[in-house]
């Protein structure tokens, strides 16, 4: 399958997948395909949906699982000091089935998406999710979120620009 | 001529020009300030272009002066809207105590096609309208975890409003 130039639906997804060799799992009734990830701290598996409603494409990586009821408010407290502060927000918490995520809605114009961007911009959803992984891992187990994002955005030094690394994953 | 693609702030203010949209620009931060009004909402959308990285944010401040006291009620009530929403962006600025909406839209080298472009700050403002009635009642005390049925309500009044005029003409 040639590398397409532009990504413009699901099939470009897979196709620039395979040309780049990225190991993935595709689920073609929900267009839908999942990546595992292992960055450094970030390990998981990473979600592309094509959505077909709207003109996006969503870019989802679980952060931490099974948030405990008590710990949900400084969660959500966290997440929004996080998504306030740096420059591509998404941090989001799913309150009923407890856990923090980042999500990233790319809007995808009728032509597509230029593929090398496409994929500048799936990697920043990982690198987003692996620099605050600790800090949230931390709220979830106790941290106040304060603290924990002093201490992120101390050992960044700054919020990062997108990788235009393929092999982060 | 209007561009057909937006590169840069030229382009976004001579769009603005060439679609007769009011604004205030402000060349040293690369920021356009657009009032606008679209049903309940009244208030203004900037439109700020990034200088080091491929964003350009769309901010639209929703709700201002948030008791101290109502700030976690406000957070919760747009972690449940983002995570519901197709184009999550609700935020609380944590010092001014306000409430926004950010979109963030990655812009690939080759600019955005403007017509898309324009879709997608006009995305921002609709969101930003449709949750400010929401928003505005957690303020004054509604329960934060409401916050998204109480818009969708909202949602079905005005298309059932819309509905009934139509039928009458």
């Amino acid at each position: 399958m040639p590398r397409p130039e532009r990504v413009a639906g699901f099939a470009d997804v897979i196709a620039l997948l395979e040309a780049d060799g990225v190991p993935h799992t595709r689920h073609d009734a929900q267009k839908i395909v999942e990546l595992a990830t292992d960055s450094g701290p970030a390990k998981g598996a990473m979600l592309i949906r094509w959505e077909t409603e709207v003109p996006y494409a969503t870019v989802i990586h679980p952060i931490v699982m099974n948030v405990a009821p008590e710990r949900l408010a400084a969660m959500t407290e966290c997440v929004t000091l996080l998504n306030h502060a740096i420059l591509l927000p998404g941090f989001g918490v799913d309150r009923d089935q407890r856990f923090a995520y980042f999500r990233l809605v790319l809007p995808i114009e009728p032509a597509g998406m230029q593929a090398d961007f496409f994929r500048t911009m799936v990697l920043a959803c990982l690198n987003n999710s692996r620099d605050f992984w600790l800090a949230l891992h931390g709220v979830a187990n106790g941290e106040a979120p304060e603290g924990a994002l002093r201490t992120a955005l101390a050992l960044l030094g700054q919020t990062k620009a997108p990788s235009t690394l393929w092999k982060d994953n | 001529m209007p561009p057909t693609r937006i590169t840069g702030f030229a382009d976004m203010v001579e769009l603005l020009a060439a679609d007769g949209v009011t604004h205030v620009k402000n060349e040293t931060e690369q920021m356009v300030q657009i009032p606008t009004e679209l049903g309940p909402f009244k208030g203004n959308l900037f439109i700020r272009w990034d200088r080091t990285l491929p964003y350009v944010n769309a901010i639209c401040p929703v709700v201002f002066q948030i008791p101290e006291e109502r700030m976690a009620e406000v957070e919760r009530a747009c972690m449940r809207i983002n995570h519901a929403i197709a184009l999550p962006g609700f935020c609380v600025e944590p010092e001014q105590r306000f409430a926004y909406f950010r979109l963030t839209v990655p812009i690939e080298p080759g600019g955005m096609e403007a017509s898309f472009y324009r879709l997608m700050m006009m995305a921002a403002v609709h969101n930003a309208r449709d949750f400010f009635v929401a928003l505005k009642g957690v303020v004054d005390g509604a329960p934060g975890e409401e916050a998204l049925a109480v818009a969708a309500q909202q949602a079905n009044a005005t298309a059932a409003a819309a509905a009934g005029s139509a039928f009458e003409e």
